[in-house]
């Protein structure tokens, strides 16, 4: 069976169709102010992708915020169903899940795809990836760049404020005080590691950790989760399509 | 001792009338309710509740009578004792969001949403606070001890000094003592002395209050879905201030209609919740909307806005005055099971026997912002469901309604879960 | 409707105790023994007494754990109560064969019910409710013991119990002398407030032994105080409930039979809120249910049975009474 998964983030849209288990196209898309406009327009690319039409699809399913916009939608599932399903599939024996997006943090305590609880850290985006984007600006460096800097060091300074809008002017401080980039990017690391931290100590923390959503790819994130968890991280091929391909599972 | 810092020091209470809001607040009731009535299987007597949620009718009553309205706070105020004296209680707990930044002007920012929202209604002129001649504040939380300084510039408050540790001796003594002095004030207030034979009535007329919410409350064990919990919540609201007897006589045929209702088919399929924590009071039903939307039922609440308004009553040993105002003290202290006290043991009985009792799936923790009581008992109320593998999902949240998505986004996970948990 | 029902039940079961122990021998026409009291000296040929005692006795020679009191006189029914017998056989230490079927008739109704006599039979309890009855018509409000008093009244109770089964046992040796054994012979009675208040009920005529000679006077002056202070105690029922109650050494031999007797009081833990009304109303002045939180079974040795707390209780099924593993009342 064929089906299509649409994962509706606060910044942007991954779409996965999939064939059972084997992925046949993906796109990710930026989510604009009024989606239903466009939705059938990405939707379409994605097909011509995989060089299939909607006919072909028996199934589409919604996941994410704003799942009533999508007209053409057949199921939805929460997009806390869906992580868990994605970490069961490509780690079957993992119990936790980190999903990192843009402005929200997930973490799910799992058994074989089931969800036993979960913890959401929607109220402030310090823990995202929104607070890593304003400080690469800060920074002048892009993302991948500041994950290579940041593994090149061991010393952390003190980031005092927890909120984006004022980290961007107290990283500039910092670089005014001569700090070194790879400091500077090491201790944001750190700070959104620990805050992600305290939300998963709450359900407590197991060994076989998944890590996924758009954050998953950078490497020194995941370094100072590492450390900060004390766990061995799990991180699937495409963690940032993880909620469109729970949806599908 | 007042008047002589009045003399010294003065204040000038803020008064603003600012149209607009007021404006929104009815439009905001008027919504809430129309969305509430679109239930086809909402019970024909629930029109009745509409109309006194809505504020009017009730107010211009009020207006009207020649008796004296006093404003009360939560669930330890004695009412028998007010109507005993002539006069109407009215409770003022506030569940208006467009009240709170006009009480900021005088409050600080970062106290429990419900008190700035009830401050504001002073502030507004709007609702049953501009109506009330005095308040009597009993000192439960941090906010609500410090508050009756504030509404002091506008109004004369009567404060009681509740206990904090819940004791069959010590704390009981104490209330005692302080019922028979708000009496003795009440008394003076009023102008008239309560009797003995007047205060058997009222005593009596609670009696059966709370025997005929039980009764509701009971139907819904085996029929969960007779009436939604926006309905039951309304009920319970408009007994804040409604007449006594007029809200029993519908009440009874709510009851009745109620009944013929469980007698027709349905059961309903359904997850059923409880729902427990700060208090949810009308029109800030948020949490609620959402929840009925997606298709699950409220079936059962612990707030102190809803089943645990009514559900105690005064049952006196002797129908002496002695008696009877001893059985008031231990009825409006000992049953409560609000986090005010320093130990959560009853509240947690309470929740278990209530799961048990409906066979609830799972339960939902309502948690204000900046509410430390609420917040403070919450690890303890979740360690032990969880232990007992009940499912429970905390919210945070304010009065306002932009985390409406954000809200849905987590009981929809919690349904789902709790899905496939069964 | 009656709203309390249970203790409506038990007003008319206390009812019709009283009339019957008190009045049963006017109304039933029961035919009354003159007995004579005779001592045996040995060597002596037996003397014939007259003291103290009631020259006619009950026609139903048996004695029940309540206050059948002897001195209930030709309307009476029974030959005296469980307090009395006790004395008696402790005073006289008959022989086993006379006194086995009266005592194991005792241990059989005080295994059965324990204080549900106090709560429900005894006419002297009776007595005390009707007097708190008036005061609340009178509209005057109820007291309570302070809490020093009514945890000495525990130990008192014991005290009182023992001392007088030690007095009449000691009577008994034959080297104490007349001028002692006379005045403490059943000493129960000599203190018992209801030997004041049941011949001011059946009309029998009041007989105080301070007129006797060859009596030691100490000991009668002293038991004579006893004797007020007692009845002032069961006279301040008026504004305590049930004070008497509180050290009757009656009601505490059967106390000690509350935890196993047949008849049980259980509570739901979980369906407790906890509000009080129980200890409020419980006329011993306990807070033993309220407190209860670990275990169903709510036996105590104060409990006199009244049921008040099942009666008042506002949670539907949370207390419970049964007899036999039999509900038989419930709130």
């Amino acid at each position: 069976m064929i089906k299509a998964g649409i994962d509706i983030g606060a910044k942007n849209i991954k779409i996965v169709i999939m064939k059972d288990s084997e992925i046949l196209a993906k796109g990710v898309f930026l989510s604009g102010i009024d989606i239903k406009v466009f939705i059938n327009e990405i939707f379409n690319k994605v097909l011509k992708d995989a060089n299939l039409s909607k006919e072909n699809i028996s199934q589409i399913i919604v996941t994410g915020v704003g799942t009533d916009l999508i007209p053409f939608a057949t199921n939805k599932i929460s997009i806390v169903s869906a992580i868990a399903k994605t970490a069961n599939f490509y780690f079957p024996e993992s119990k936790m899940v980190i999903d990192v997006g843009a402005e929200e943090t997930r973490i799910v305590k799992c058994n074989k795809g089931a969800v036993l609880d979960f913890a959401l850290n929607d109220k402030c985006a310090a823990g995202a990836g929104l607070f890593l984007e304003a400080i690469s600006r800060a920074l002048e460096v892009s993302l991948e760049e500041m994950g290579r800097l940041s593994l090149k060091t061991e010393n952390t300074v003190p980031i005092n404020t927890q909120c984006v809008i004022f980290a961007e002017s107290e990283v500039v401080s910092l670089i005014h005080r001569k700090t070194p980039k790879e400091d500077i990017a090491r201790s944001v690391y750190d700070s959104m590691a620990s805050r992600v931290y305290s939300l998963a100590s709450k359900l407590g923390i197991e060994q076989n950790t998944v890590v996924v959503g758009g954050v998953a790819k950078d490497i020194g994130f995941l370094d100072s989760l590492k450390r900060k968890l004390g766990v061995n991280l799990l991180v699937p091929d495409n963690p940032e399509f993880a909620g469109a391909i729970g949806a599908c599972l | 001792m007042k008047d002589s810092f009045e003399r010294r020091y003065k204040r000038e209470p803020v008064i603003r009338k600012d149209e607009r809001i007021i404006e929104d607040i009815q439009k905001v009731k008027t919504n809430l309710i129309n969305l509430i009535k679109n239930n086809p299987n909402r019970p024909a007597t629930m029109a009745y509740y509409d109309e006194i949620i809505l504020g009017d009718k009730r107010e211009n009553e009020l207006k009207n009578l020649k008796n004296k309205v006093i404003g009360t706070f939560c669930y330890f105020v004695p009412e028998e004792l007010i109507w005993g004296v002539g006069c109407i209680p009215v409770r003022l707990c506030s569940g208006f969001f467009e009240t709170i930044t006009p009480a900021e002007e005088v409050l600080p920012r970062d106290i429990c949403p419900l008190i700035r929202s009830t401050f504001g209604c002073k502030v507004e002129g709007v609702g049953y606070f501009n109506l009330c001649s005095l308040i009597v504040l009993p000192t439960t939380c941090d906010g609500k001890k410090k508050l009756g300084e504030y509404i002091s510039d506008y109004l004369p408050v009567l404060t009681l000094n509740l206990p904090n540790i819940k004791t069959y001796d010590m704390a009981k003594e104490m209330w005692n003592k302080e019922i028979k002095v708000l009496k003795s004030k009440l008394e003076e207030f009023s102008g008239t002395k309560i009797t003995r034979k007047n205060l058997e009535y009222w005593i009596k007329l609670f009696q059966k209050r709370s025997k005929l919410f039980r009764s509701i409350y009971e139907l819904r064990k085996t029929n969960p879905g007779i009436i939604s919990h926006r309905d039951f919540l309304m009920m319970v609201q408009s007994s804040f201030y409604d007449d006594i007897n007029r809200w029993i006589e519908k009440t009874q045929v709510l009851y009745d209609e109620l009944v013929e209702k469980s007698k027709q088919k349905n059961s309903f399929n359904g997850e059923k919740l409880l729902i427990t924590g700060a208090p949810i009071i009308f029109p800030n039903f948020k949490i609620l909307n959402v929840i009925e939307d997606l298709g699950a039922l409220v079936v059962v609440d612990e707030l102190c806005s809803g089943t645990q308004r009514l559900w105690d009553y005064a049952e006196p040993d002797e129908w002496t005055m002695e008696g009877m105002l001893e059985s008031i003290a231990t009825r409006y202290l000992l049953p409560s099971t609000c986090p005010c006290f320093t130990t959560s043991y009853d509240r947690i009985d309470k929740l278990l026997t209530m799961v048990d009792e409906f066979k609830v799936d799972g339960v939902i923790y309502h948690d204000l912002r900046l509410c430390q009581l609420f917040d403070m008992e919450r690890n303890l109320v979740t360690k032990i469901l969880k232990d007992k593998n009940i499912p429970v999902l905390t919210i945070h949240t304010e009065y306002s309604q932009e985390d409406t998505e954000q809200i849905k986004t987590r009981i929809e996970a919690f349904l789902e879960m709790i899905r496939s948990k069964a | 409707m009656i709203e309390r029902k249970i203790t409506f039940i038990r007003r008319i079961v206390q009812i019709f105790a009283f009339v019957l122990i008190f009045y049963g021998g006017w109304l039933l026409a029961l035919k009354h023994i003159e007995i004579k009291w005779w001592v045996f000296e040995k060597g002596k040929p037996p003397v014939e007494l007259n003291y103290d005692n009631p020259t006619h006795t009950q026609p139903l020679q048996t004695f029940l754990p309540i206050r059948s009191c002897r001195f209930a006189g030709t309307t009476g029914v029974f030959r005296g109560c469980m307090m009395f017998f006790l004395s008696d056989t402790l005073a006289w230490l008959p022989s086993l064969k006379n006194i086995l079927p009266h005592l194991l008739l005792l241990l059989f109704l005080i295994f059965l019910f324990a204080r549900f006599w106090c709560g429900w039979l005894c006419p002297i309890g009776f007595i005390s409710e009707i007097l708190y009855e008036i005061r609340k018509a009178l509209g005057i409000a109820r007291e309570r013991l302070p809490k020093l008093v009514r945890s000495s009244f525990k130990v008192i109770g014991v005290t009182l119990l023992v001392s007088l089964l030690t007095t009449s046992l000691l009577i008994a040796s034959p080297s104490v002398p007349w001028s002692i054994r006379k005045p403490l012979y059943v000493a129960t009675c000599q203190i018992c407030p209801s030997r004041i208040i049941t011949p001011l009920i059946t009309g029998f005529p009041l007989i105080l032994n301070l007129t006797f000679k060859s009596a030691s006077t100490f000991l009668l002056v002293t038991l004579f105080i006893l004797l007020v202070i007692f009845s002032l105690i069961y006279a301040f029922s008026f504004i305590f409930k049930r004070s008497w109650c509180k050290i009757c050494p009656g009601g505490v031999i059967l106390s000690f039979f509350n935890k196993g007797a047949l008849i049980t009081k259980e509570k739901d833990i979980k369906k407790c809120t906890r509000c009080g009304i129980c200890a409020n109303c419980c006329p011993m002045e306990t807070t033993e249910i309220y407190d209860e939180k670990d275990k169903r079974n709510v036996d105590h040795r104060e409990c006199i049975q009244c049921y008040r707390c099942v009666d008042l209780c506002p949670e539907k099924d949370c207390l419970k009474v049964k007899f036999l593993g039999k509900e038989i009342f419930k709130s």
